[in-house]
């Protein structure tokens, strides 16, 4: 009797480990890296982001945040300071592809002096491969703009793209005026480096709203 | 006879063996620690709303919720995004933080490992910026949410705060905390919501 209680109790046992062994746990789709390693030893890669289809809305209210859902950018306007903003996208590959989630938080940033100006940061993360971190200074706000009473992106507001299609955005702190990448985890750990982010207008419709791209070019290596 | 035994040593074979799982025996892997956030600066979790993988335990199995709106794209499916609203102890200025999430690719239920990867990036309007870094444990929320299914008292967590963070890092920081140091966690509810605490201290 004590044999068949053993017996069946380390069947039982072995019955749970094989069905938690064989659980289909999440497993993330993986395309193949579009990654070109230069000569120097470091790595460059491309991310695309298309407006304003790549824009990722989020249904539900912030408790006094203006959360501008027609855009997609969640807008904190504090009293007596600027506003900052969030915005979210489908990050793409150089193919197209739809590979991850890329936010961008916008805001003017107090700098040594005292002196605000206009930075970004952006969080990319590949689910299948891990999370890059950057920042960046930008060449012109690009942060939202209040229009009759609504929070704009800046792509749509009005006199944006007065003076050109193509902008690039970044403006240091990195020399050449490119964004630093600061950090990553998984695939993307101990990776820094530098990036630029530009954009370009494909179409703009009489009402100011625009259709267009957003490059991140990034070009990294391993901290020794 | 014989066969009664058999039956209750299987069944007693299979809960045993699944409670251990659960209760992570192996300690293969680091746990969350609850360090507290003892700083002059710190920014708490007011509202946040999300989207994607529920971060309800069971899905980090895979299981989706009805209730939240999934990602269309394949190699988004299991991918979670939240947007969140930070208040200030001193009642000062809020911020806005956004947060990645995705299970890991070598969870295990073997080894007990159920983890997400996650970032914070942070924006604090007069002060900075701030990205954050670490990895969720899932594996003692889904203990205690089945544990309490089944003593009978439903799919739910037990009526105090559970640590989740592992290994919180503050990887980058901007404006006037660029030279902030400062820790953060994060603590799932009873009313099944995550709160994120962090804590800065200027250099």
């Amino acid at each position: 009797m004590t044999r068949t209680f053993l017996f069946s109790f380390l069947a039982g046992g072995a019955l749970i480990l094989a069905a938690a062994a064989i659980f289909p746990l999440p497993v993330h789709e993986r395309f193949p890296s579009r990654i070109e390693v230069l000569t120097n030893g470091g790595r460059s890669e491309s991310f695309v982001i298309h407006w304003p289809e790549d824009r990722l809305q989020l249904t539900g209210e912030l408790d006094g945040a203006a959360v501008n859902q027609a855009d997609g950018v969640a807008v904190l306007a504090p009293r007596r300071r600027p506003p900052v903003s969030a915005e979210v996208f489908r990050l793409r590959d150089v193919e197209d592809r739809v590979i991850g989630i890329a936010t961008r938080l916008t805001g003017r940033m107090p700098g040594r002096r005292g002196r605000e100006r206009s930075a970004s940061s952006w969080t990319l993360m590949i689910p299948s491969r891990g999370i890059l971190m950057l920042t960046q200074n930008n060449g012109a706000n690009v942060g939202p703009v209040r229009v009759g009473g609504r929070w704009l992106a800046a792509v749509d507001s009005p006199g944006f793209w007065a003076t050109g299609s193509r902008y690039r955005i970044s403006a240091g702190p990195a020399p050449g005026g490119r964004g630093r990448v600061l950090a990553g985890t998984g695939e993307f750990r101990s990776l820094t480096g530098e990036y630029s982010e530009v954009w370009e207008l494909e179409e703009l419709a009489a009402n100011q709203r625009s259709q267009g791209t957003i490059l991140l070019n990034t070009v990294t290596a391993r901290q020794r | 006879m014989p066969i009664l035994v058999a039956i209750l040593g299987l069944l007693t074979g299979m809960v045993v063996t699944g409670f251990a799982l659960l209760q992570d025996p192996f300690s293969l892997f680091e746990s969350a620690t609850d360090t507290p956030i003892d700083a002059p600066a710190q920014l708490v979790t007011s509202s946040a709303i999300g989207r994607g993988l529920t971060f309800y335990p069971v899905g980090i199995l895979g299981f989706e919720d009805a209730q939240v709106e999934p990602f269309a794209d394949p190699a988004l499916r299991y991918a979670r995004l939240e947007l969140a609203l930070l208040d200030s102890g001193d009642g000062g200025a809020r911020a806005l933080a956004v947060k990645l999430s995705a299970p890991r690719g070598d969870n295990s239920l073997v080894r007990g490992r159920l983890v997400t990867d996650s970032a914070w990036n942070v924006i604090w309007p007069g002060h900075g910026s701030l990205f954050l870094a670490g990895r969720d444990d899932y594996r003692p929320l889904l203990a205690d949410h089945l544990l309490n299914a089944a003593s009978g008292k439903g799919l739910q967590g037990t009526e105090r705060p559970q640590l989740m963070t592992i290994a919180p890092r503050l990887l980058g920081s901007g404006g006037r905390l660029a030279a902030a140091a400062g820790t953060y966690r994060e603590y799932w509810n009873p009313d099944s919501r995550v709160e994120l605490e962090l804590g800065l201290v200027d250099d």
